[in-house]
């Protein structure tokens, strides 16, 4: 701590527009970056955490102003920089990496022209001196083949790609300064790791300090320096990450790092013998005999009161192949069976009757209930389409509302009404309002902040645990799948590379890719230490 | 009701609208006692000004008919042929479009192309063609409006229901085992409601404008004064007597008005995820 910092935030106060749910977005906080450190700021959703990054480069949201307090980067203090001042400081001495890197890029500019227009802006590098600087930075971020994607349009590249342009503009200046909001949220798991590799070297090689956002403390222990945890605007706890991590002080904290799911496969109710669900080769192929094979002849078993993980990165075809289980997507080719029955055998009038015994749990608690309906007819629809008495579904809903945790009163209020997390325990009570055998649950924690996730994941289990449901649980996510599946397939690119009981593949993963999978997992060393 | 009416009245441009527009619908259904005697009856000297003679406040037209009672007579016609040919075109615009929209394919192809007829054909001279077919009357011209303004209708719905269709809530609906047909009409459309509804504001005005144009060119109903055939039949004297045009003009400009800001209101009001706007 000899160093003089290069950022100091002081006793900063924002205020947040009249009528928000509270006076300011981010109070009293303190903090400070030393040169070539990094520093992890942790919270939930609507803890301030991306406000307190955003004052660095004087980018406050609209509506959101400083009431008090100082924010400085290297001995300038960003309120009262001139315009002029703020541009020529923003890229030179901080620079930013973005949550969602196809947004951040300009979908019709060639990757190697916007970084020249950074370069033209900043009256650096003129002429071919620009393109050599940008070959090279594309090299650097490991960037494969750089005078081939230096004329590339974004969608040209993958996701990891995009970041990878992404952080090499920000290195393009040489900033003191990186601030990297949620940079690897919206990666795959795999890709996440490299571009976690790639700014650790960027410290190690060029000095650069990063001020790191986000909400994953896996993240968070192979990253971070220094942790700053933050709760509804406030730091609650701050301290170098091994102290923090292993050693919370604060009830939040601890409550944070108890809900991270662990990663030693998890005990779980036993499983009965009886066979609900079977997949048998099923095959789907989109966009015609062209196309990409989205579903590669996958087969797979489901027993009562098991749950079966289907764990893939994006575009690995588990969401195909669980809407193919409800028939949201008609297969190709293949069967589903149903206590021996094949559904694939039935037309839509016979299959709608059985509708009730397969149910689905949907991603996205916003999108998932209808805006406009009150949860008492999002909840009665379903067994009003059974030919139910409204008066006795209503019984049914307000009991079942009881079970995932809500009041009876939340049948009278619309969605809009709910956090993410009860809305998705709306959603799980109207998969049970069909008194299913099957329900097949597609990424249902992976919009909802870790003790939120937490919660409905022990709702998950507990219903399971009762119900002896088969729940076929979609998730990219392999510490979620540690803690709530009996048996677990590895899917990529529409195949299923690996196929067996959790604690089996975890401990002695057969494939390749499993074994990669498993390796990329963030924070594995702090999950054992805790273990 | 009351949340609707507190939400509605959050919107000044909506109360204002609305106020208007009570204000022409009570001229319009009280035009028999204000006015009982026809408005096509010359009861004055021709070209009076406005209060010249006490009995008619607005003064008479170039053959000595009276101008408030044929403003107060035209409102009927206008409010009238506004609301029924929208209505039609909004339930032709919603029918072809939103299964369209939800099924797709084939059903999409044969459903646009029609569409598509029908958007070519400039719309006014569409209108006057067909009002001189069946001859002008009150049902021809409602007819003529609604066969020419429901296209933009069927290509927002369907615009709507194809994006609604993606949604996790609808796929929701299907797991648990509704019928396309209600899954359409109860869960996706309350959904596409709002635009809907705003489109269908302003095709009342456009629809009175229409209206407004056919009588003017002499394709009106005959036993109905109109505000259009008003300004047509003004405009010969618009150098002499130009308050003749003004006075029906102006009517149709304030209809039409609070015909938008009400539509606009009931929009904000409608929508249950209240829209947080910026000061």
């Amino acid at each position: 701590m000899t160093a003089a910092p290069l950022v100091s935030i002081e006793a900063l106060t924002v205020r947040l527009p009249k009528g928000g749910d509270r006076p300011h977005a981010i109070e009293d906080v303190s903090l400070t970056v030393l040169p070539g450190e990094i520093v992890c700021v942790v919270g939930e959703s609507g803890s301030g955490k991306s406000v307190a990054a955003s004052t660095l480069m004087g980018l406050l949201p609209r509506g959101l102003s400083i009431a008090s307090g100082s924010v400085r980067v290297d001995g300038q203090s960003i309120p009262d920089l001139a315009p002029a001042a703020l541009r020529a400081l923003r890229g030179r001495e901080v620079s930013m990496i973005f949550q969602e890197p196809l947004s951040a890029l300009n979908p019709l500019m060639r990757v190697g022209d916007q970084i020249l227009e950074l370069f033209e802006a900043h009256e650096a590098y003129p002429g071919p001196a620009g393109r050599a600087r940008i070959l090279d930075l594309f090299a650097y971020v490991g960037l494969p083949d750089p005078a081939r994607l230096i004329d590339a349009y974004p969608f040209q590249l993958s996701g990891g790609q995009r970041q990878r342009v992404v952080i090499a503009m920000a290195l393009a200046l040489e900033p003191k300064l990186i601030l990297a909001d949620e940079p690897t949220t919206a990666l795959d798991v795999t890709t996440q790791a490299q571009v976690l590799d790639l700014m650790r070297k960027i410290r190690r090689e060029r000095g650069t300090a990063i001020l790191f956002v986000t909400h994953d403390f896996g993240v968070v222990a192979d990253i971070a320096d220094r942790v700053i945890v933050m709760e509804k605007g406030r730091i609650v706890e701050e301290g170098p990450v091994d102290g923090v991590l292993n050693r919370p002080q604060h009830p939040y904290t601890q409550k944070l790092i108890a809900a991270v799911p662990r990663l030693r496969p998890a005990a779980l109710p036993p499983v009965e013998d009886e066979i609900v669900l079977e997949i048998a080769n099923v095959e789907k192929t989109f966009g015609g005999a062209r196309g990409v094979k989205a579903v590669a002849g996958v087969s797979l078993t489901v027993r009562k009161g098991e749950t079966l993980g289907v764990i893939g990165e994006s575009g690995s075809g588990k969401s195909t192949l669980g809407r193919t289980i409800v028939r949201l997507i008609e297969p190709d080719d293949g069967h589903i069976l149903y206590h021996g029955q094949d559904m694939m055998a039935l037309d839509r009038a016979a299959f709608r009757q059985k509708r009730k015994s397969l149910q689905m749990i949907f991603q996205d608690p916003l999108s998932s209930l209808n805006p406009r309906k009150r949860i008492r007819t999002i909840l009665s629809d379903g067994p009003a389409a059974h030919g139910v008495a409204r008066a006795d579904s209503d019984r049914r809903a307000a009991e079942l509302l009881t079970l995932v945790g809500l009041s009876p009163a939340a049948l009278d209020r619309f969605p809009h009404e709910f956090s993410g997390g009860q809305r998705q325990r709306i959603g799980i009570a109207r998969a049970l309002m069909m008194d299913p055998e099957v329900i097949v649950a597609d990424e249902p924690v992976s919009a909802l902040d870790v003790s939120v996730q937490a919660q409905v994941l022990d709702l998950l289990n507990d219903l399971q645990r009762r119900m002896h449901l088969a729940l076929v649980f979609i998730t990219h996510d392999l510490r979620v799948a540690a803690q709530l599946c009996h048996t677990v397939a590895v899917m990529r690119r529409g195949e299923v590379v690996e196929y067996g009981p959790t604690a089996r593949v975890f401990a002695d993963p057969q494939h390749e890719y499993t074994r990669q999978l498993l390796a990329a997992i963030p924070g594995q060393h702090f999950d054992n230490a805790r273990a | 009701m009351t949340g609707f009416w507190s939400r509605y009245r959050r919107n000044l441009g909506g109360v204002i609208g609305l106020g208007l527009l009570a204000a022409v619908l009570v001229l319009a259904l009280a035009a028999p006692l204000l006015f009982p005697v026809s408005p096509w009856q010359m009861r004055g000297a021709p070209l009076l000004a406005p209060l010249e003679e006490t009995e008619f406040l607005l003064g008479t037209d170039m053959l000595g008919r009276d101008i408030a009672a044929g403003l107060a007579h035209g409102a009927r016609v206008s409010l009238l042929v506004g609301t029924v040919s929208t209505l039609f075109a909004v339930l032709l615009g919603v029918g072809i479009g939103a299964p369209a929209g939800y099924f797709g394919g084939r059903i999409d192809d044969g459903l646009m192309r029609i569409t598509e007829f029908f958007q070519t054909i400039p719309q006014l001279a569409m209108a006057i063609v067909l009002v001189a077919i069946f001859t002008p009357s009150l049902a021809s011209i409602v007819l003529a409006i609604a066969l020419v303004s429901w296209p933009p209708v069927a290509r927002l719905v369907r615009a709507e229901v194809l994006s609604l269709r993606e949604r996790e809530f609808v796929e929701a609906a299907v797991v648990i085992g509704r019928p396309s047909w209600r899954i359409l009409l109860d869960d996706i459309l309350p959904n596409a409601l709002p635009p809907v509804i705003v489109t269908a504001t302003l095709m009342v005005a456009t629809a009175i404008l229409t209206e407004a144009a056919l009588s003017f060119l002499g394709l009106g109903d005959k036993n109905f004064m109109s505000w259009g055939f008003m300004v047509g039949a003004a405009r010969t004297m618009l150098r002499e007597a130009p308050l003749l045009t003004v006075f029906p003009g102006i009517a149709i400009l304030i209809t039409v008005l609070a015909i938008n800001l009400a539509g606009e209101g009931l929009n904000d009001a409608l929508n249950p995820r209240l829209r947080e706007r910026g000061e």
